[in-house]
């Protein structure tokens, strides 16, 4: 029976799996996860889970982008799957030429379904989960101060996916926060001073706007929400501009890191 | 165990690797996030033991193998494959076609067979990839 008070000295963590957008409305599941809340019980732990993971299947087509649909999202055979959703009042995908285009009919038929019908969709679907809930010992935290490490492609700065490289790691979040507030405001002047010049090594209609996220989150950004956009919508010629300001971008973050034999 | 003051002291980091998807028409590969400047990781968790964080890396790096594709992350498939999965004690796929066509032939058959391997099964289909790691561990100071 899973216990629903922590032993003595842990919590229960809420936990998302490591989900990023690609292109369109594809999704797709890396390595590792991040602690996005943290409970005294289960039952609240797995309530703001429930309403998390809610949220994460009302933004994602769970077969879009995927290869081996339905196997990708279930363990069920497909004939059980589709046995399973006409049982819950819902048509599976009709079958053109032996195959079932999983991906279009969700983004046509989901819609359209009720809320019972929706979760029991999903229900189906085992190997898609956005967010876990694991009992973890409490311990002290430090702030690690992370260089994102950015490329040049000839065309525009890119960041890396995710993370970068550990410059400090301090015990203080105020210490950890200060510092890479300073060194963001010193790197963003030092960007603005190189694109105001005669060298900028971009695509001189966008200005300032040398950089792409490709996906990276921005720090706190909600990967399941709306993909974040730059002020400046068009470019010096008119052309609509994705690309953003160097005020705009981390060039450094804090990322929380749980210490273990530190006192 | 022993256990270290908090400032100044030595910790030893675990991180863990950043990676990008590229769809390619129906395919999918995963590659490591890097470019000139360098690769780039994410702190997971901090140690004052060594051994400690060794034994935190091994237990992540099995929890992404047990959860993920390998295919994916492969540039390259190993040679002999399919005798190295009969080895393995797997019942390979027919590889058919020509060879870039094997790696998305690999996948099918990891998502459709994947869960009836016992778990040595998939760490020996995981080792077949000798290349792809996700997880690291970094020495550093830990600051007040």
């Amino acid at each position: 029976m899973p216990r629903t008070e922590p032993a003595t000295g842990t919590h229960f963590v809420v936990e998302r799996l490591n989900w990023r957008r690609g292109r369109g409305d594809t999704f797709y599941r890396y390595p590792g996860q991040a602690r996005v809340a943290s409970f005294a019980t289960v039952a609240e732990a797995e309530a703001f889970r429930r309403a998390e993971e809610a949220k994460a299947r009302a933004a994602v087509n769970p077969f879009a982008g995927t290869l081996a649909p339905p196997t990708d999202q279930t363990n069920m055979p497909e004939g059980v799957l589709c046995d399973w959703l006409l049982d819950h009042g819902i048509d599976p995908p009709p079958t053109t030429s032996g195959r079932r285009d999983w991906a279009k009919w969700w983004e046509t038929a989901s819609p359209h379904w009720t809320a019972d019908q929706r979760a029991a969709a999903w229900e189906a679907l085992d190997k898609v989960r956005f967010f876990r809930v694991s009992e973890r010992p409490r311990r002290p935290v430090a702030y690690a101060v992370v260089q994102v490490v950015w490329g040049y492609n000839d065309e525009w700065f890119y960041p890396g996916a995710e993370g970068g490289e550990v410059q400090t790691l301090y015990r203080s979040r105020e210490r950890a926060e200060a510092e890479v507030e300073r060194r963001n405001a010193e790197a963003q002047e030092n960007w603005f001073a190189i694109f105001d010049g005669d060298d900028n090594p971009g695509y001189a209609p966008a200005g300032a706007n040398q950089f792409d996220l490709e996906g990276r989150l921005l720090p706190g950004q909600d990967p399941f929400g709306p993909t974040p956009k730059p002020t400046l919508e068009e470019d010096e010629e008119g052309d609509e501009i994705c690309t953003f300001a160097p005020d705009e971008m981390p060039f450094y973050e804090v990322i929380e890191v749980e210490l273990e034999g530190v006192e | 165990m022993a256990k270290t003051s908090r400032k100044g002291a030595t910790v030893y980091l675990v991180e863990r690797a950043a990676y990008t998807a590229w769809g390619y028409g129906g395919a999918i590969q995963y590659t490591a996030s890097a470019s000139d400047d360098g690769e780039s990781f994410v702190p997971v968790r901090a140690f004052a033991d060594k051994s400690a964080a060794e034994a935190c890396r091994a237990e992540l790096e099995a929890e992404a193998r047990r959860e993920l594709c390998p295919a994916l992350f492969a540039n390259e498939l190993p040679k002999d494959l399919t005798a190295k999965l009969k080895a393995a004690g797997a019942t390979p796929p027919k590889f058919t076609g020509p060879d870039y066509n094997h790696g998305e032939q690999f996948r099918k058959w990891w998502a459709d067979h994947a869960a009836d391997l016992t778990p040595a099964q998939r760490a020996a289909v995981w080792d077949l990839l000798d290349d792809v790691t996700f997880y690291r561990v970094t020495e550093m100071t830990l600051e007040g």
